[in-house]
């Protein structure tokens, strides 16, 4: 297991497919959080983030998995398939929540006791999907500008532009949620 | 503008020239402010982020993986079974002696050939559709006695075979001079495989195309 751990992805993936199931694991090990957090900020709620974590493993182990090494990364591919399943899951998901669900992700409400950070969240949630996954990679997972073009599968500047534009928008939003907890506390203050 | 954004996003603090402009401009002092604490919340929502246990999740992935391995390794096993068995039953049907068309005449309906039925033939007589064709309406074929007629739209063959002059001795034919040579010969087959009728080729030397029968 130790010397599996120093192995690549693309080197487990290779043992998945002659049938070693201890690769499996430790691919588990490596990616689960990572795609955990992206599916969980992308869709701002805990049950579909499980969800596609979870099936990104399954398709990755299913037989005949599409994965090839000359077009990329694994770690790209795994994130590729879990946008697709968020972009699939996206409308029904539309269509099942309520609206006050929608507009209130579950991910980290409770979590979240500051009602500044938790509009920003909502903010985040708002974003088109561009601007959302620049953000969620590389504001939310500390990802490097080239890790994140990597795994968005796009250049390095269109990643930059994303997120300052990404951040341009959330900061109008957070300096207005601001304002608001300012007037509000100013209120509060009032005899 | 970006660089500030850049400095902000990573929270290194502001250098000395930085810092000079941003005292000096109020607008980058907003955007500074505005993005470190931008930076300071996303910090904040990382650190509520938890991807809770792992344990159930890799368990259910392991048993849905050796489940997957276990059928595909049933699935090559019977795999290699079934092919030997696959490719003895396809050689048995291939080699048939009912399966080989390079052997078989062409295959035509009787009627476009012709329509035999003996006189004297029980079931002949019998059969309306069958019509009695004498030897010279039918192209040149005589009909080979002691079989049965053919049935009505019964498909015949016709075979171009080397027969010994003997047996067209048997067959009725008068043949002078018997000899061990072989002579061409076309013979209608009906579907059962029995010749039904011959004809000759116009150059085998023939005292009498006459049949008789027994």
């Amino acid at each position: 297991m130790t010397s599996l751990k120093l192995r690549t992805d693309e080197e487990l993936y290779r043992r998945i497919r002659n049938g070693d199931q201890e690769s499996v694991a430790v691919l588990y090990e490596r990616h689960r959080e990572p795609l955990y957090r992206y599916a969980l900020h992308m869709s701002g709620n805990r049950s579909t983030a499980e969800e596609v974590t979870q099936e990104v493993f399954l398709r990755l182990i299913a037989p005949g998995g599409g994965f090839d090494d000359q077009r990329g990364s694994l770690e790209a591919y795994l994130f590729g398939i879990a946008r697709n399943l968020l972009r699939r899951m996206r409308p029904a998901m539309s269509l099942e929540q309520a609206p006050e669900q929608m507009a209130e992700p579950d991910a980290l409400r409770d979590l979240l006791q500051d009602e500044t950070t938790a509009a920003l969240y909502r903010a985040v949630q708002e974003l088109p999907d561009a601007y959302r996954e620049a953000v969620v990679l590389c504001d939310l997972d500390e990802r490097s500008y080239e890790e994140a073009a990597r795994l968005m599968d796009c250049p390095v500047g269109t990643v930059r532009s994303r997120l300052y534009r990404a951040r341009a928008l959330l900061g109008a939003k957070l300096r207005k949620a601001s304002g608001r907890e300012l007037a509000r506390e100013q209120r509060d203050r009032l005899p | 503008m970006r660089e500030l954004v850049e400095q902000a996003r990573i929270g290194a603090p502001a250098g000395a020239e930085l810092a000079a402009h941003l005292a000096a401009c109020p607008n980058c002092a907003a955007l500074w402010d505005t993005e470190r604490e931008l930076s300071a919340r996303f910090r904040q929502i990382r650190q509520s982020v938890s991807a809770g246990d792992p344990s159930a999740g890799r368990k259910c992935i392991l048993a849905q993986f050796q489940s997957q391995r276990r059928r595909t390794l049933w699935q090559r096993g019977f795999a290699w079974t079934l092919a030997p068995v696959a490719v003895l039953v396809l050689a048995l049907v291939l080699l048939a002696p009912w399966h080989h068309p390079a052997r078989r005449g062409s295959a035509v309906p009787a009627n476009d050939v012709l329509s035999l039925s003996l006189p004297g033939w029980s079931g002949a007589a019998e059969d309306a559709d069958s019509p009695e064709i004498g030897p010279e309406d039918s192209a040149g074929f005589l009909p080979v006695p002691f079989v049965p007629p053919l049935a009505s739209g019964e498909a015949v063959r016709v075979e171009r075979v080397e027969l010994p002059q003997a047996a067209l001795v048997c067959m009725g034919f008068a043949v002078e001079g018997v000899s061990q040579n072989a002579v061409t010969a076309e013979v209608v087959v009906g579907e059962d495989g029995l010749p039904r009728a011959v004809r000759l080729p116009d150059s085998l030397d023939m005292q009498d195309r006459d049949f008789y029968f027994n």
